[in-house]
Order: C-alpha cells, then structure tokens, then sequence
C-alpha cells in the first residue's frame, strides 16, 4: 500500500521551459559567434621583367623607405619615426611640382620600399599600412572635395576629367 | 565602389588561395624551424611554390593569393615567397592582418 502510493508521487521533469533555454542559447551563441573576414593589405606584385631596363625614373620622383634588420626607418637617407611616414608620403605624393626636391605629379611618384632580409615583418605591415594609408588619405581627400563624400562610401570611381582616382593617386610602390 | 563589390564578391568564392608562413609546430608545443605552407601542404623547397602557384592561376585566373604570415617572422622568407609568386604569374597578395585600424 505504502509502496504503490510512492511509486505514483515520483511525476515528470517538466520540459515546458526547454523550449526556452534552447532559444536562449541560440541567442547566446548567435551574438558571441564573429565571422571571420579576411582583411589584409592587399597590393599587385610586379612581373618579373623580361629583360627589359626599367625605364630611368629621375630621383625627385623616387621615395626611398629602407627598414633594416632592427626595424629602424630610413627616408631618403633620414632616419625617420614610423608614424611621421604617412605625412611624408602625402607631402611627396601630392607635391605636383611645388617643391624640386619632392614628386612632379602623383602619377610619376613612386615610393620604393627596401627591407633586409631579417627585417621583422611586423615593422613591414606598420610600415606598408602607413604607405597604403597615405593614398587612402588623398583619394578620399581629392572625393571630398569634388563630392563632399569619401572615396569609399561615393558611388562612383569616376572625377570630372574622366581620370579615377585610383588613376590621380596610382599605387606605384614596389618593393626588391 | 564598383570595384570594391567585386573584390567582397570575390572573396567569398575560392578565389582566395592561402599562404602560411611561420614557424612549424613541433609536439609538446615546441616551434622548430620557419617554414611555408600552401593550404594543407608544407613546402619542402622554395621552388615548389613556382609549380604549385602557376597551377592554381591556370584553373583559376583571377586567383588572389593571401599570406598569413607570423608576426614575429623574418621578411627575408616573405621575400623568397614573393619572388617565386612573381615567376608563378600570382600577382595579386593580400598580406592578412587582424589588426583594427
């Protein structure tokens, strides 16, 4: 008797609340989860050259960076301080003539990065991402002043003169 | 704007072709010497690369190769990887960071 009344006490779990803690959980895990994107520095290697002579490149155009194996900077045989290579590259890039020591025009311009081979490639990204920054920096400039929106958020690649602004400010950097 | 949607388009297709540079990963959580990975294979000679590379640009011309390489790596390395990237034809690198701006 005692025993039959004990065996009926014992009831289930309740599942109602499942329902919940599994939505709760996929909440969970759905704000937490980040998709991984690929971001980078992307650049286009030069070809190798089929044995022709690079055409002469007059030395007011060229920009020597040099980062040796310590990870100290050279600009034009100056040392020089990481983040001030920026602002160098833009005053460089964007000189069109005025100084006779700095680039003719944006597009003859080309900034020549030499590493050593025990360079630490850290140093090269931050160095690489000051450069590429610097362009970024005068294409979104030369938007804002035609349409008064950045480079990337402006929907068209094109300027008055038919020219891109990839094509004001070309990406002519090469590294040996 | 153009340009860059095709790049986003891009990526997410297997247009992408991985790089890895960095020291190899012994047992017991040693680090031996640096070396170079295309996908799942280690790279026994920096002249395999050249092969390997040119192979996949054949199958698939608009290949972006992207190289994710240790921070603490050396550039001489990096260097050998581009030269044999550059006889291969691969021209387009992402240097992959995960750092913000």
């Amino acid at each position: 008797m005692l025993n039959k009344k004990r065996s009926r006490e014992s009831g289930e779990i309740d599942g109602s609340s499942l329902a919940d803690i599994a939505f709760l959980l996929l909440i969970f895990f759905l704000v937490v989860t980040t998709i991984d994107i690929d971001t980078g520095i992307g650049l286009v290697l030069p070809p190798i050259p089929d044995d022709i002579e690079p055409p002469p490149v007059r030395e007011r155009n060229l920009m020597n960076i040099l980062v040796n194996a310590q990870g100290m900077v050279l600009i034009n045989e100056e040392p020089a301080a990481i983040p001030t290579v920026r602002e160098r590259v833009r005053e460089f890039v964007d000189n069109n003539g005025a100084d006779p020591d700095l680039s003719e025009t944006p597009d003859d311009a080309i900034v020549s990065i030499k590493t050593d081979r025990r360079t630490p490639y850290n140093v090269y990204i931050d160095m690489l991402d000051e450069v590429m920054g610097a362009y970024e920096e005068l294409r979104n400039q030369a938007s804002m002043d035609r349409f008064g929106v950045p480079f990337s958020l402006s929907g068209t690649t094109t300027v008055p003169n038919g020219k891109r602004y990839t094509d004001m400010y070309p990406k002519t950097n090469f590294n040996c | 704007m153009l340009k860059l949607s095709i790049l986003r388009k891009l990526r997410k297709s297997a247009l992408v072709s991985y790089i890895y540079i960095g020291p190899e990963r012994l047992g017991g959580g040693q680090l031996g010497e640096t070396s170079v990975q295309i996908d799942d294979g280690l790279i026994e000679e920096m002249g395999e690369i050249r092969n390997i590379m040119y192979d996949k640009l054949m199958e698939e011309p608009r290949l972006i190769v992207s190289l994710r390489v240790d921070q603490d790596s050396e550039f001489g390395i990096i260097t050998d990887v581009q030269q044999e990237l550059r006889h291969a034809g691969t021209l387009r690198i992402n240097y992959s960071t995960r750092r913000q701006l």
